[in-house]
């Protein structure tokens, strides 16, 4: 009974949202982007159950719409069906009309149809009669030819985008395999896949357009005039040094020409096209990356703010990954839920017990201990690293393959160690020990890398050509890291298939998605330092990734078992993210200072310039650009502090705003308690006074009418939260 | 509804019975092409969240009476959790932290509303509903 006064009382409010959501969309009608959310937003209002309230006095009872079909028979559910579709389309029908241009209504229609919560066969009859409304409404108003065509070109416009996208979506790289790994890990471990894949097709697209632009043209040229001064002959073991027949090869930046080439009698100027095609790569990749890190944070973190406190309920009800199919991967995920739980429950327990301060200092030294031996390990490694380089380079590189193994081994076997400092450091949270070592790994091969650049920058006037020797360094890292990579997981395997057949020794290897994940940013990072000194290298790094895919596809079915360490995929991928973005911003950096402030050597494209970014300039000389004379004036120190004033002021100001949102969500949430507080209390009165139970005598020496006088307070106060509750409740579903 | 759960996904799910019955249209667990195609559409990576929250809803209320309940959450945590046994305690403190955190307007229940509350603030939820066909 309780349930039901509650939901009569909450009628009014609903009305008035219905009213407060028709205006809203009509406001906001008139901007195209917004109309996706408008159209989401409609829907939710053709909810099947109760909400069915707003549509027609008949289902003003309340009565949920399954409750409604399991009561009739099955020929007389479809009836029902039909009346359900009907009354949709004669709400949707009244709204329509009040919109103007076809087109946008036809794709609000669209979009309401999509985020309607109902079965197919209501769609689509909801469909059928708005496109017959719709057909007799053009008959009865012409439009001009001009209309016509642009209406028509949208459309076509709109339904090849969505071929496309069908076709995208049939042709998706490994479907196959992703599905297999999903079904059998779960979908923490193919994020990493999907993190793999996503940058296969990154390096794929770089690949192109480099063989396009650069290397094309370069051989063409090479070809026409029969240059021929690659005369080293070609060993195997060339692959692995980068060196001999290699060296004079086009894989690096050293035998690039630097004058304009004459190609089928067109002209193509070698520098500008290197230049610029470099230009374009590097910000474009940075740009997809940043914008790629801003869509996912925006989805994982700020919309997931507050689920924070909804651990329990986000536990129970995301805690079924649907994609699994396979018995022991289910038995595990049952194992992770329950896990979870577990340490939920014994959370919330040992919220109420202080830690003594005797604990702390001691967790305190344990973790300042910790700091000290990763800082003295990182800054070893750095500086051995630099002492061999500076060996090899003094020994005319006998052994060039030497640093590139040493680095990697350092990369490999450093992580391990900072996996057994996490645990003894004893973190209460597994989360926590996981995202330390993950940014001390971090920190590692950023520092393995920059030492690598440092060296070679600062020894730059003892080569011949630093360009190359440092496109050579990249080049031999890659490849090396691939087989180092590669003889790990086949010595995993064969340590598996003797423990486990012939000892049968029961084995367990988890997949360990985040060092993983590390290994492929390592990778990333060195091709971008290396790319600008070796255009063929993201040829060399695609064929790197795709053979990864294969080995570890394999390692993990072969090899690997579901964790039962609960992962949450949609996090852990931006951060992956967020990482390989702050490493392409800073392989930007270097780039920038190495083209304002390196001079290139006597070979490849740019030997006509005494720095890298004056070709830059040559454009605006050329021609008397007037633009430089702007981006002069914009640059002078006290515009920019006003740039970034403004910017520091709108900083302020959203962050004030979204303070003020989030106080008012409180203010908001404090008030729907308070309003079912109210109605409590008015309930329990009401059934007390129905029973019988209400004492006249006790009450008499203040009022006469109980019920009028007891809870008039609370009655003010209704009709205050009345109105709040309205807005809030809109404030709450729209 | 025997053969519908022998699709691999829906066989070690432990609401399969639920998801069948939640899209069968003659409300027995039986499915015709069409409920499999409605199955499918709203279990695919395009769906909506809303369209995803709204069945996913009716998927955990048992009874069917609109309202997430105790008994429901019960259920749907015994499904869970299977065979590694939490206590009668255990799950009644589970339950009782998911209402204090999730349950508004404090009537011992779950209304669709709040919870869609929290699947709208769970990144979490999209990427576990989610089956590739």
């Amino acid at each position: 009974m309780q349930r039901n006064k509650g939901r009569k009382r909450l009628i009014p409010d609903q009305a008035q949202r219905h009213i407060e959501n028709d205006n809203m969309y009509k406001n906001r009608r008139s901007t195209r982007t917004r109309r996706r959310d408008v159209g989401s937003d409609y829907a939710s209002r053709f909810r099947p159950s109760f909400q069915d309230g707003h549509l027609d006095n008949q289902f003003r009872s309340n009565i949920s719409m399954r409750r409604l079909t399991r009561e009739y028979h099955a020929d007389q559910a479809e009836i029902h069906l039909e009346n359900h579709a009907k009354l949709i389309v004669s709400k949707m029908e009244e709204d329509l009309s009040t919109m103007e241009g076809k087109m946008e209504s036809e794709i609000f229609t669209k979009e309401t149809l999509k985020h309607m919560p109902q079965c197919l066969t209501i769609k689509r009859s909801v469909k059928r009669k708005l496109t017959e409304s719709m057909k007799d409404k053009t008959k009865a108003r012409p439009i001009s030819l001009w209309k016509r065509m642009k209406y028509r070109s949208s459309m076509k416009y709109s339904q090849m985008k969505r071929h496309f996208k069908d076709v995208v979506y049939t042709c998706e790289l490994w479907y196959d395999s992703l599905k297999t790994i999903e079904g059998q890990f779960g979908s923490s471990t193919s994020s990493y896949f999907k993190f793999l894949r996503w940058l296969f097709l990154m390096n794929v697209l770089m690949t192109i357009a480099t063989l396009i632009f650069i290397v094309l043209p370069e051989v063409m040229h090479r070809n026409m005039t029969e240059l021929k001064d690659n005369l080293m002959r070609f060993e195997i073991w060339d692959v692995f040094t980068g060196q001999g027949s290699f060296t004079n090869s086009i894989l690096y930046y050293g035998n690039y020409s630097t004058q304009t080439l004459n190609i089928f009698g067109l002209p193509y100027n070698m520098p500008h096209a290197y230049f610029y095609t470099m230009l374009c790569l590097y910000v474009v990749s940075v740009l997809i990356l940043g914008y790629s890190v801003t869509q996912s944070y925006r989805k994982s973190f700020i919309q997931a703010e507050e689920g924070l406190k909804n651990v329990f309920g986000v536990k129970i009800f995301c805690g079924w990954d649907y994609s699994i199919t396979n018995q022991d991967a289910a038995n595990l995920n049952t194992k992770a839920v329950y896990n979870g739980l577990k340490e939920l429950l014994s959370e919330v327990e040992m919220k109420d017990i202080e830690i003594s301060w005797t604990k702390k200092i001691k967790i305190i030294f344990k973790r300042f201990i910790a700091f000290i031996t990763i800082f003295a390990v990182v800054a070893v490694s750095g500086i051995s690293l630099w002492l061999l380089m500076d060996m090899n380079v003094g020994n005319n590189m006998e052994f060039p393959l030497l640093v590139a193994l040493l680095a990697n081994l350092l990369n490999v076997i450093i992580p391990m160690l900072f996996t057994k400092v996490a645990r003894y450091e004893n973190y209460k949270k597994q989360s926590h020990a996981v995202g330390i070592t993950l940014i001390r790994s971090f920190l590692l091969s950023t520092v393995i890398v920059g030492t690598l650049v440092v060296f070679w920058l600062t020894h730059s006037s003892e080569k011949e050509c630093w360009e190359t020797s440092l496109g050579q360094e990249m080049y031999r890292l890659i490849i090396s890291d691939f087989f180092l990579t590669l003889a790990i997981h086949v010595i995993h395997f064969v340590f598996f298939i003797v423990k486990r057949r012939c000892l049968k020794w029961p084995v367990f290897i988890e997949f360990d998605v985040a060092s993983n994940t590390l290994d492929l940013i390592y990778s990333q990072s060195l091709f971008w330092v290396g790319f600008y000194f070796s255009p063929l290298l993201s040829l060399v790094v695609s064929i790197k990734i795709f053979c990864t895919w294969y080995v570890k596809k394999y390692y993990v079915l072969l090899v690997c078992q579901p964790s039962t360490k609960a992962w949450r995929a949609s996090q852990t991928h931006t951060w992956f993210l967020t990482l390989t973005f702050l490493t392409a911003l800073a392989t930007n950096c270097l780039m920038i200072f190495i083209i304002t402030k390196k001079s290139p050597t006597d070979c490849g494209p740019f030997q006509d310039y005494r720095y890298f970014y004056e070709i830059l300039l040559e454009i605006f000389n050329k021609d008397k650009f007037p633009l430089l004379a702007y981006i002069e004036y914009v640059t002078k120190p006290g515009v920019v502090t006003l740039i970034i004033m403004a910017l520091c002021v709108q900083v302020y100001y959203i962050k004030q705003k979204a303070n003020g949102q989030r106080n008012l969500v409180k203010i908001l949430r404090s008030m729907i308690a308070w309003e079912t507080k109210d109605k409590k209390f008015l309930l329990e009165s009401i059934s007390n006074i129905t029973k019988g139970e209400w004492h006249y005598n006790e009450q008499g020496n203040r009022d006469d009418d109980p019920y009028n006088s007891a809870p008039k307070t609370v009655k003010n106060q209704n009709s205050m939260t009345e109105d709040i509750g309205a807005t809030s409740a809109n404030y709450y579903y729209t | 509804m025997n053969k519908i759960l022998q699709y691999p996904e829906l066989s070690v799910n432990p609401f399969g019975d639920r998801i069948c019955k939640v899209f069968s249209s003659s409300q027995d667990g039986d499915c015709t092409f069409e409920d499999f195609l409605d199955m499918m559409s709203v279990l695919s990576e395009a769906a909506p969240k809303l369209v995803k929250a709204e069945h996913a809803f009716r998927i955990f209320d048992f009874d069917g009476d609109d309202m997430l309940g105790v008994s429901d959450l019960k259920k749907v945590i015994e499904r869970l959790v299977d065979k590694n046994h939490l206590t009668d305690a255990e799950i009644q403190d589970v339950i009782e932290n998911i209402l204090e955190e999730a349950d508004l307007d404090d009537d011992g229940a779950l209304s669709f509303a709040e919870f869609e509350h929290i699947i709208d603030r769970s990144s979490d939820f999209e990427s576990a509903f989610r089956m590739r066909l």
